[in-house]
């Protein structure tokens, strides 16, 4: 290593101390044999160290170490406050959605109420104050809102009006109307109501069967001893005619 | 809290003031608390603590147009052995520097870092460091020499 512009150049590393070993002895032969370059290396090393010397005091820092740590603390406790806080919504959004599991999956209150009417009321045939003349039917009928024959057009093809009786179904008022065709009975609960949508909608409930049903003004619940699919159909039969 | 005494020396050199200054190692260390799963366990903590100071340096320059180095810090960075006639001295020159050199200067001569560890906080080729430190060293030797005069 002998030209002194490329000693200039690797200086840094010699005065850092990364210069390998054969690099390094061959740097310090060559500043050995050339005073200008020892002379320019001198200089460097003793700016260097005036540099540390003017420079290398070390500032207060409590002020700022004093903040930071309140900061980082701060920082901390609001990190613990967001996982609280995301735990929290997450326990909430968790309570809703087993809400509205339980809303959307069990049956309504109606549909046990009217299972439970059919089977005491219609199967074990226990003593109830029924109305079966047509004056009397269609005197409840009014009273509910249908139009005179309506509730007798609701049973499904076969079937006749037995008979009737206003009964209270989940904490409503509703005609309970029995229909049958000599071998088979069903009923169906109807009361006014204004739905936005118009739905049916099924469940077993015990031994029974019932669809529930909404048209534009009412609301319906029909049991028998059917079929899913045969209770739909009696529903869809007796919406179609209100 | 280690290295903040450090970062607070350069920065105040960096930066000129000293309010500017806390701001910068406070930003950094902030940063280096809430990104520290970003450090690499095993490697230089100091020169990663000095890499982000430079980053955010960088970033709080472009925002503000910092002017860098327009005011002695005598009282702020204390001098380690020279008299305070000396230690104005080297500022007066040190600040003439631009700040790419002064900033190469005070992390070889004052800070301590090796020229691979420059390279890696500035994000420079080692090359690039080795000449900016040779000719930061070169001015800084002309500008004293004026300052003495």
């Amino acid at each position: 290593m002998n030209d002194c512009a490329a000693i200039w150049m690797r200086t840094p590393l010699y005065l850092s101390a990364e210069m390998e070993a054969g690099e390094r002895t061959a740097f310090e032969a060559h500043i050995a044999r050339c005073p200008a370059c020892a002379r320019k290396i001198a200089e460097d090393r003793n700016l260097d160290a005036a540099l540390r010397s003017a420079l290398g005091g070390l500032p207060d820092a409590s002020r700022l170490e004093q903040f930071l740590q309140r900061k980082i603390a701060a920082d901390r406790r609001r990190r613990h406050q967001a996982w609280a806080g995301a735990i929290a919504a997450s326990l909430a959004l968790l309570a809703v959605g087993l809400m509205a599991w339980a809303r959307f999956t069990r049956p309504p209150q109606s549909f046990a109420d009217a299972a439970l009417d059919h089977r005491t009321e219609v199967i074990e045939r226990q003593p109830r104050h029924w109305r079966s003349g047509d004056m009397e039917l269609a005197g409840l009928a009014a009273k509910t809102g249908l139009q005179p024959g309506q509730a007798t057009a609701l049973g499904a093809a076969g079937y006749r009006l037995e008979r009737a009786k206003i009964c209270g179904i989940a904490g409503r008022r509703m005609l309970h109307l029995v229909f049958s065709n000599g071998t088979r009975t069903y009923s169906i609960f109807v009361s006014s109501h204004l739905a936005p949508v118009e739905t049916v909608r099924t469940v077993r409930q015990g031994a029974e069967q019932v669809a529930g049903f909404e048209t534009g003004h009412f609301l319906g619940l029909v049991v028998s001893d059917g079929s899913a699919a045969e209770c739909a159909e009696l529903a869809y039969a007796a919406a179609r005619r209100l | 809290m280690p290295h903040a005494r450090t970062l607070l020396r350069f920065a105040s050199r960096l930066t000129g003031n000293s309010i500017h200054a806390e701001d910068l190692v406070q930003e950094t260390l902030l940063l280096a608390w809430r990104g520290f799963g970003q450090f690499a366990p095993g490697t230089n903590a100091r020169a990663w603590l000095f890499r982000i100071l430079v980053n955010v340096f960088r970033q709080q320059k472009r925002k503000r147009r910092l002017s860098v180095a327009t005011e002695p810090l005598a009282h702020a960075v204390p001098a380690a052995q020279a008299s305070i006639h000396e230690t104005v001295e080297v500022m007066q020159a040190l600040d003439r520097l631009g700040s790419d050199q002064r900033m190469v200067l005070l992390l070889a001569a004052v800070e301590g870092f090796t020229c691979r560890e420059i390279s890696g906080i500035l994000d420079i080729p080692i090359g690039t460091v080795m000449s900016r430190l040779s000719r930061a060293r070169e001015a800084m030797r002309e500008l004293l020499a004026e300052v003495v005069r």
